[in-house]
Formats: C-alpha cells, structure tokens, sequence
C-alpha cells in the first residue's frame, strides 16, 4: 500500500535524523514505528491484567512495563495497582 | 453498628449497571453523599438511586476544604465527597472516576494525598461475604466493559482489590 503522510517540523526533523542514523529508509522506519506501536496495543488489549500480576508479582519493573506496554497502559498498571493495594488495608480495617 | 461510607456517583452507577443497587440496604454500612454528588446524580439517568443514600449538606469549614480541593483542579463532587471524608474522621473515599484516581496520586497537595480510595469491588466483596451474591467476577466484568473501564485505573485497582482479597 502506498500512503502520503503529514508531518509537522518535529517529527521530520526526527524521521530525518532516524535516517541517517540507523541507515535505513524512511518507509522502513515508518513501518518498524507501526509494528512497534502495533505490538504494544495488542499486548495491552490481550493481556493488561497477566501483566499486572506480573507487575504485583515483582516479575517486572515499571521501567519494563513502560518498553512492553504503550504510556497510559504502563501508566494504569502502575496507579491502578498502587490504588488497590491501599484499598485493601482499608477493607480489612473496616473489618471486611 | 452501621459505619458510614461517602461514596462518589461513579461506583453508584456502576452497581445500578449490573442491578446490585438494592443489596445496598443489606449490608452494614450507612453511604452518604454530598450535595455534589446528589446533583450528579439528578442529572443522570437513575434518580432512584438516591432512595439508597443519605445526603449530607456541608457547612463552614467543610465547605470551605471542598473549595479549596477544587482550587487544585479537583470535580466538584470528588473534593466534596473528600471534605465530608475529612469532616468524618474519615481517610478514604469509595470512587471509581479515573481522573481523580491520577489526580490524588500526581497531586502536591497534603489533603488529596492522605485520602485514599475504594472502588466497586469493596461493594462486590461485601456482598459475597454477607452472602448476598454467590460470585463476585461475573459482576467485576460486567461493569468494567458497560463502563468502558478496560484498561485503566479504575480496572487494575479494583482488579488488584479483589485479588489481593483472594478470589
């Protein structure tokens, strides 16, 4: 498929950079960006919650979940797990 | 002994969702709200919800912490639910709204941090322990996707909730 894109001043900036930088094609890069951010959503959309429990499990690092899972995906695990372990202590101090 | 709970409309709406609103009144615990919230809910879709709550007005200086919440950009019905918190001997609020789940953990501010939060699924394990629904999971997903809750805050913490509370 061939595609016409629109870029502002950043992002050519940084696609031109990434060019010669890593030696490859501008279409390559582009299509590398796609599988990467690809990979992350489906990674979240499949398995938010194994990744939690491996996050509450001490398996992986915040730093991991943020390179395997996309921003606010990391993000959520990271609030959402420190929330409810809180609201656990709650629940047993209101004798539940 | 009835304990009183101040209890935000996100995690109300969420039990009329699965049409566990009822149960409210079997279970030893008195919710109240603040004006606020009332208001969310007249506004919303369920007024009958109100027949399971008590309203409580706030006054003075309880009033005046709410505001003082909202300063820090804070919903006006969560910073009240917080100052009827506070006004309560209270450290915790029941809440299951996203934006202030981020907000009380990024926030600077000394009172937003010392209030913590309970989401539907406190609800949900009170239910099962008082023996009033036999499983507690058929509910969690139906409200996290009628909700629109997939993936975010409101699904880990109470996910990890009742997790760590062994189901």
């Amino acid at each position: 498929m061939k595609a016409t894109i629109s870029l502002d001043e950043n992002a050519e900036k940084e696609l031109d950079e990434l060019q010669i930088m890593t030696k490859s094609s501008k279409s390559e890069l582009i299509r590398n960006a796609i599988r990467d951010f690809y990979l992350k959503e489906m990674r979240a959309k499949k398995n938010t919650l194994f990744f939690l429990d491996m996050y509450n499990k001490g398996v992986l690092t915040k730093d991991t979940l943020f390179l395997l899972l996309p921003r606010l995906d990391a993000e959520a695990i990271i609030i959402g797990s420190k929330t409810g372990k809180e609201a656990v202590k709650i629940a047993t101090k209101l004798g539940y | 002994m009835q304990q009183n709970l101040v209890t935000d409309s996100s995690s109300l709406f969420a039990l009329e969702r699965v049409h566990l609103l009822s149960l409210l009144q079997q279970i030893p615990f008195t919710l109240i709200i603040p004006p606020a919230i009332k208001q969310e809910i007249e506004a919303g879709s369920d007024r009958k919800i109100l027949d399971f709550v008590t309203v409580q007005t706030l006054n003075g200086r309880t009033l005046k912490k709410a505001r003082s919440l909202e300063y820090f950009n804070i919903g006006q019905g969560e910073a009240q639910c917080c100052a009827l918190a506070f006004f309560l001997n209270h450290n915790f609020i029941i809440c299951d709204d996203r934006k202030f789940i981020r907000q009380r953990l990024f926030s600077n501010n000394h009172d937003l941090k010392k209030i913590q939060v309970l989401g539907f699924a406190f609800f949900l394990h009170v239910f099962y322990r008082e023996k009033l629904i036999t499983e507690v999971w058929k509910y969690f997903d139906t409200i996290i996707s009628t909700c629109n809750w997939e993936r975010s805050e409101v699904q880990i913490a109470n996910f990890t909730l009742l997790k760590e509370l062994v189901y």
